[in-house]
């Protein structure tokens, strides 16, 4: 049978070093996506990543299951990730690329006759697209959608209420369908 | 229940792909982060031991010593889960009190089994603090009860 993530936490809490590099394979992977499509710089993402194991390693005894493991790790996350995005509008209200150098990319990958796999071509339409969006409405896109969490746990993550969530996601799902129009 | 709706074509198939999508350059970032990790040192409190002669003084940390304990549990009884472990430490540095929660299965004596594991933490204490552990008290709690585990024919 496969330990859940509560098990398997509370046996890192008391120190069990293999338990929590079965909860690292279970979770790192997502923790790297969400990382990279936060922050610019790839390497920056790898460190903030790194961080968060840390954070996680010594905040495991005192961690209270108030929250999903998955939740805890994605909030441990994002406090590193503010804190490297300095550069980002702290409003989160307006973009950080250039429109129409965006456009201009997501148009040559649809046009690209090289494209021998759809799903990897769509996927870097899709970080190009997600460029467009203000920090808070990427993050809360990838939080429900890609990482499949709940508008609660998504609230939660992001330090606000599922009703803010709701209108992030709104105006972030409208963005991101039309910079993909062409896909359909 | 998921927050997600289901979103226009597109953008729902990009997602997916994405959740899909090996993370290039995972392995490395994992193997990193877990030797940073597993070396860094938990916040911990100093319990004192029994010091040898030559030796003014000796302590072990709080972090070190739960992981000792459960060890000891973990390794003489195969079908105990230990959920908790807390240790408490007097203002003079003595290990005062360890209090653990544990998982049982069904058809164990459960309070058989509390008895050994208060045996196994308090014989695990002494041999590491010697008689700075004399007067440790030890609470087992049972807070959970599972199904045996399946036991695979070799």
């Amino acid at each position: 049978m496969t330990a859940t993530d509560e098990i398997l936490a509370r046996r890192a809490g008391l120190g069990d070093g293999d338990a929590f590099a079965v909860l690292v394979d279970r979770h790192g992977p997502a923790l790297l996506r969400y990382a990279r499509r936060l922050l610019d710089v790839p390497a920056e993402a790898e460190d903030c990543v790194q961080d968060v194991l840390v954070d996680a390693w010594k905040g495991l005894p005192g961690f209270r299951y108030e929250a999903s493991v998955k939740t805890w790790l994605f909030t441990l996350l994002r406090h590193r990730v503010s804190q490297r995005a300095r550069r980002v509008p702290a409003s989160g209200s307006l973009p950080h690329v250039d429109v129409d150098e965006v456009a201009e990319r997501l148009a040559d990958l649809r046009a690209d006759p090289a494209r021998s796999n759809e799903g990897r071509a769509l996927v870097a339409a899709l970080d190009e697209a997600l460029r467009l969006l203000p920090s808070r409405q990427r993050a809360a896109w990838i939080l429900t959608e890609v990482e499949q969490l709940s508008y609660a746990e998504t609230a939660r993550v992001l330090a606000t209420s599922p009703t803010a969530v709701r209108g992030l996601l709104e105006r972030g799902r409208r963005t991101l369908a039309t910079a993909l129009a062409d896909w359909r | 229940m998921s927050g997600a709706t289901p979103p226009p074509d597109a953008v729902g198939r990009a997602a997916r792909a994405l959740r899909e999508d090996p993370e290039p350059g995972w392995a490395e970032v994992r193997a990193a982060g877990l030797v940073r990790a597993l070396r860094s040192v938990r916040p911990s409190v100093p319990v004192r031991a029994e010091a040898p002669p030559a030796v003014a003084a000796l302590t072990v940390s709080d972090d070190v010593l739960q992981r000792l304990l459960r060890r000891a549990v973990t390794d003489a009884e195969v079908d105990v889960e230990v959920q908790s472990l807390r240790c408490t430490v007097s203002e003079d540095g003595d290990l005062a009190r360890v209090a653990a929660g544990v998982a049982g299965v069904w058809d164990d004596d459960l309070e058989v089994v509390a008895r050994r594991v208060q045996e196994h933490l308090r014989r695990r204490a002494r041999e590491v603090l010697g008689t700075a552990a004399r007067e440790l008290v030890v609470d087992v709690t049972v807070v959970d009860v599972e199904a045996p585990r399946e036991v695979t024919p070799r």
